[in-house]
């Protein structure tokens, strides 16, 4: 699990832009502070799906909320 | 790998002139990579404005022209393109190394660098007589085209 968060965690500092040091685990993704929008979110998708070969389209965007709910649905998706 | 001439190339592609900015393909392996040539002519609409006296291609155009050459590497199925269409998503780091002038024939390479799923992304690279003028990155996505408007 903490490796798949620290993927997610490298992804969004390499190639979303996201400063790191403000990025935790827990921290909002959609809020004010990071501000990831929609074109992000199938960046993400995309990422998933190459990576970890889970497909996040269409799911509620609950899942979307930081790298802790990402990895959860991505641990209990995997083949 | 194949080739496509202009009346293959708008079998594929729904833009006309004046907004039609590829002419030829000489290299193309589908959803991998292209190689395309856009001529540019000093009798093309834009000139007139940009600017007057001194043509020189817009920086938006050279890109479209990327794009375009990109939507002809994305495989289509036939019946995604009754309901779907293919869009600018996102570009990245596009450099304009040197103006594009009328009488220029630009050499454009697009390499697929990620995607197949819901977005598909592609490395840009514009030269003239080997020389690079432009590059930069562009990332596509699909759309449902009843979903335009709304």
């Amino acid at each position: 699990m903490e490796e798949v968060k620290n993927k997610l965690k490298e992804f969004f500092m390499s190639d979303l832009g996201v400063d790191g040091s403000v990025l935790n685990f827990d921290t909002a993704l959609f809020g004010d502070e990071i501000g990831l929008d929609s074109v992000d979110s199938l960046e993400i998708i995309s990422f998933v799906d190459d990576t970890f070969g889970v497909s996040m389209t269409g799911v509620d965007k609950e899942n979307f909320q930081s790298i802790d709910t990402i990895a959860a649905f991505i641990e209990k998706n995997k083949a | 790998m194949s080739t496509m001439n202009i009346y293959e190339i708008s079998e594929r592609i729904a833009q006309r002139p004046p907004f039609q900015m590829i002419e030829k393909v000489t290299e193309l392996v589908p959803n991998e990579s292209a190689t395309g040539i856009k001529n540019v002519c000093v009798n093309e609409p834009y000139f007139m404005g940009h600017f007057p006296g001194t043509p020189i291609m817009p920086g938006v155009l050279i890109v479209e022209s990327c794009a375009q050459l990109c939507s002809l590497v994305i495989e289509h199925k036939p019946e995604d393109l009754d309901d779907k269409l293919y869009v600018l998503l996102k570009i990245d780091g596009f450099k304009f190394v040197k103006p594009v002038i009328p009488g220029d024939q630009l050499e454009i390479t697009v390499n697929k660098t990620k995607g197949g799923g819901v977005i598909v992304g592609f490395d840009c690279v514009v030269k003239v007589n080997g020389n690079l003028h432009a590059k930069g990155s562009l990332t596509f996505t699909s759309i449902p085209k009843d979903s335009l408007g709304k």
